[in-house]
């Protein structure tokens, strides 16, 4: 093998793990939230407690953050998309903690029903009344 | 005959009452779209909240930045971090009212073409927006839906100029809303 040949053939393989890099990193899927070690663990009444005593003092934990909550199941919806929420009680007349599930469970509607224990994984959105969870998975 | 003056009052009355309440919904979807050369780019916001006041026409949304999902975890991180700054910025509102709203028989079952007129603040920036839309009543609920076109500069969106090409310089965002009355 000429040195030319060397080279060329470095350069090309080269340039197809930079290709496959690009395409890894801009492909890269959601984390899940069952992989992850959650920052903080909290009960959804105590979370919903928190937002609605100073909103600014619980964004600065929370927002953003992977959280686990766990609460009663006060309702459940599922919308046209397959979009499935569960509506934690926050002993609140007119609000929940609201746990969007990740899309994999658009297969699969979660068996549950009102009253049940849930334990969830996800990232806190915010509050605007309701606390608002994203891209959940059920631990529990 | 008094119990019939109190069933005639209240089966009068009724409708007019329930044309007095407000409307809301917690599950307003919010989606937008970009049609960018190097591809499109589209998150949706399925928990956005919603009030409309038919007696006085006022209506608002607000949402959550964070909760908008985007099929790439690269670019859900890119809209938050780099373009919308929702750790500083963590919500958007619309607060407007549909122009005419005087002229709609919020009790019959129809569909009106409205105008609405208000301010929307994004990314800490408001400015003055006019929406087109259509209300649909319908057994008591009101639906409501818009489509409006926005500039990302007007927000103080900083595009970078490494990727400026591949992204749209205005978004389309599609808004919908079923509506319930709000029971206090």
């Amino acid at each position: 093998m000429s040195k030319r040949t060397i080279l060329l053939s470095a350069f090309l393989l080269a340039l197809a793990a930079a290709v496959a890099i690009y395409f890894l990193v801009y492909n890269k899927p959601h984390k899940d939230a069952a992989d992850l070690k959650p920052e903080h663990v909290i009960e959804a009444t105590e979370l919903y407690a928190q937002y609605s005593s100073n909103e600014a003092d619980a964004d600065a934990l929370y927002l953003g953050k992977m959280i686990e909550i766990s609460g009663t199941l006060e309702k459940m919806s599922t919308d046209e998309a397959g979009v499935t929420s569960l509506f934690l009680s926050a002993d609140s007349e007119m609000d929940n903690v609201i746990c969007e599930l990740d899309e994999i469970y658009k297969k699969e509607v979660p068996e549950l029903k009102e009253g049940d224990s849930v334990k969830v994984r996800g990232w806190c959105s915010g509050s605007m009344g309701d606390v608002i969870i994203s891209r959940c998975v059920i631990i529990d | 005959m008094k119990n019939l003056i109190v069933v005639l009052l209240i089966a009068f009355i009724a409708p007019t009452l329930s044309a007095q309440s407000k409307y809301f919904t917690k599950e307003g979807k919010i989606s937008f779209s970009s049609d960018a050369p190097m591809e499109k780019i589209e998150a949706h916001n399925r928990k956005a909240n919603s009030v409309l006041d038919p007696a006085s026409g006022k209506m608002e949304w607000s949402v959550l930045v964070k909760a908008f999902q985007f099929d790439k975890a690269l670019m859900q991180e890119h809209f938050n971090e780099n373009y919308m700054e929702s750790d500083k910025f963590p919500k958007a509102v619309f607060k407007g009212v549909v122009q005419q709203h005087d002229k709609i028989d919020w009790t019959k079952d129809g569909a009106h073409n409205v105008k609405v007129k208000g301010t929307l603040e994004i990314h800490g920036v408001t400015k003055d927006v006019v929406a087109d839309g259509k209300i649909t009543i319908k057994g008591g609920s009101i639906s409501a839906q818009s489509d409006l076109t926005i500039a990302v500069s007007d927000y103080e969106i900083k595009i970078p100029a490494v990727v400026k090409d591949n992204i749209a310089k205005t978004v389309k965002i599609d808004i919908k809303a079923d509506y319930a009355p709000l029971v206090k």
